[in-house]
């Protein structure tokens, strides 16, 4: 019995979506700020591009929130370019950790005008304090390195700070609301990301809420990539298959339009 | 257009990626060569990581090759004899070539080892191509495409098992071609590349094959030996991306149904000379990023 593809892909993403908004945000704090996101899950399906994200929620009235979005941090290993006489090449591998694969900070100003250095440090809310907890292994040429690491994550859109990213409205009963809108970065991998309020108030945090955004591949890409990781000979015998079928078959359209040739003698 | 890469977990422009895969494609369906050692840097360019880069490429020249090797079928211009012997050659300089990447990965050596053979290879085959098909056509229509049966160049014409290549016009011993491709499949190993830079010339210079043989000939056996690699990149390291290959393959197909079309009309040397020019420059620029400082000193 055939079943309905696109009634399925329906299900699936209202169950994924209904799960998403069901997951509570984890509040700490006294003053602990709300938060909301919408769409509460990134699908990257086949013309998958980035997506809008809005996040919102309120603070106390006197506070300013900082929103920060994290990936899981992850050993990532890179090949190292040193001096081999004259010449660069690769001379080894480095080991990066103690970082998140992704950092996208918001604030309503710089954060330095309205939190103390200790605590920037203590929730790593800046790139100073990622610097500081980043861990490279072997460490050498410590500076360089963390610079072309940020470098290569700026490129990607997978780190950035956006100081008059988060807007503020107009406080009522106590409550100030907030809201940030930006594009998720599209060549930010699949993951399961953090998002992160937290409310500042006379240079100390004194809560924080946190919601996890689950950035998945859907439909068609979610398909193939699981035929590539479990039943990886199927897989490549289909790729060889598909592309020598559209080799053949462009070469067919080729000569119905140009005509067909053959050498006159051989 | 964006497109996502479900293994490579990136969002694309679709027409950045046809538009780099056109380009390679003319120039396989032009100059019989498989295009991996110039794709693999064009898609980096575009944020695919370089291991789903080469994988997927391999996947792609499937598809080029398909219609590449097609279209010069229909022109005569394929020496299927010449082709196996070709790819049984090719295979087996590839194994040892994977073996001896190993030692010198153990070593620590392997990169520095890759990089010197990549120039010492490309620019002594970039530099005697230019320089042949310059005199060849100072000699103009002096020397025309030999049509008569030739032997291979040197010790290789007087190997044992001697037989026809009526296709190429050459009377070789079967193990010219098997031993001179094992030495490129060797190369190819060690530059981990698909090897067609290297082919094409051997095939010309030493074999004495006619330039539009050798193309479809060298299409040929790149078909067979990107299938196996495919199929084993996808088992060994999950880095084919089928979406990826086939938007390519979308492009180089077209391209190389011009460039096959093209080739029909200029004469052997002036496709020697494109194909020399452009391993010169790869070979310069390869030089030239050795010796300067690298604006990142960490790369994946």
């Amino acid at each position: 019995m055939m079943s309905d593809p696109g009634l399925g892909r329906l299900a699936v993403t209202t169950a994924l979506w209904l799960w998403a908004a069901s997951l509570p945000a984890r509040a700490e704090g006294a003053g602990a700020p709300t938060l909301k996101l919408t769409p509460p899950a990134v699908e990257m399906g086949m013309f998958y591009s980035g997506a809008e994200l809005r996040i919102e929620g309120t603070v106390q009235a006197g506070s300013e929130p900082i929103v920060v979005i994290r990936g899981a941090g992850r050993e990532e290993i890179f090949n190292k370019k040193g001096k081999a006489g004259p010449i660069w090449v690769n001379v080894g591998k480095v080991r990066i950790s103690g970082v998140p694969s992704l950092f996208l900070r918001f604030s309503p100003e710089p954060v330095r005008n309205f939190v103390h250095r200790a605590e920037i440090d203590e929730h790593q809310l800046d790139e100073a304090s990622i610097r500081h907890q980043m861990r490279i292994e072997p460490d050498q040429d410590r500076d360089a390195i963390v610079e072309s690491w940020l470098a290569l994550k700026a490129q990607e859109g997978t780190y950035g700070l956006s100081r008059q990213g988060v807007r503020l409205g107009t406080a009522k009963e106590g409550r100030v609301p907030y809201w940030v809108e930006f594009h998720w970065p599209k060549k930010a991998p699949p993951a399961r990301c953090q998002v992160s309020v937290y409310e500042c108030r006379d240079g100390t945090i004194i809560g924080t809420t946190t919601a996890t955004l689950p950035v998945l591949k859907v439909g068609v890409p979610a398909g193939l990539a699981k035929l590539a990781a479990e039943r990886a000979v199927l897989y490549g015998v289909v790729a060889v298959v598909a592309a020598a079928v559209f080799g053949f078959g462009i070469d067919f359209l080729a000569a119905l339009i140009f005509g067909r040739k053959r050498a006159a003698a051989h | 257009m964006s497109v996502f890469l479900p293994v490579a977990g990136i969002s694309v422009n679709a027409f950045a990626v046809a538009g780099a895969g056109g380009l390679v494609g003319f120039l396989s369906g032009l100059l019989g060569v498989g295009g991996g050692f110039l794709l693999t840097p064009l898609l980096m360019m575009l944020g695919v990581a370089p291991t789903v880069a080469a994988a997927s490429d391999t996947c792609a020249i499937v598809a080029t090759s398909s219609s590449g090797m097609a279209a010069h079928f229909r022109l005569g211009n394929v020496d299927h004899r010449m082709g196996f012997l070709l790819l049984l050659g090719a295979l087996s300089g590839a194994a040892i070539g994977v073996q001896i990447i190993k030692v010198l990965r153990a070593s620590g050596t392997a990169d520095l080892f890759i990089t010197l053979t990549y120039i010492v290879v490309l620019g002594g085959v970039g530099t005697y191509m230019l320089v042949e098909s310059l005199r060849s056509l100072r000699r103009g229509a002096l020397v025309p495409e030999a049509r008569v049966a030739v032997k291979p160049l040197g010790v290789f014409g007087r190997l044992p098992f001697q037989i026809r290549f009526p296709q190429s016009g050459v009377h070789a011993s079967v193990f010219a071609p098997y031993v001179l491709c094992a030495i490129t499949g060797l190369l190819a190993a060690i530059m981990g590349v698909g090897g067609g830079f290297i082919m094409v010339p051997m095939m010309v210079y030493i074999l004495r094959m006619p330039m539009r043989v050798v193309v479809g000939t060298d299409l040929f056996q790149i078909l067979f030996a990107c299938t196996g690699m495919t199929i084993m990149h996808a088992f060994t390291n999950h880095t084919v991306d089928l979406v990826l290959a086939l938007l390519v393959a979308t492009g180089s197909t077209v391209g190389a149904q011009l460039g096959a079309r093209l080739s029909r009309h200029l004469k052997g040397d002036h496709l020697k000379l494109i194909l020399a020019s452009i391993v010169l420059m790869i070979t310069t620029e390869m030089a030239v990023s050795l010796i300067l400082r690298p604006s990142s000193l960490i790369s994946h």
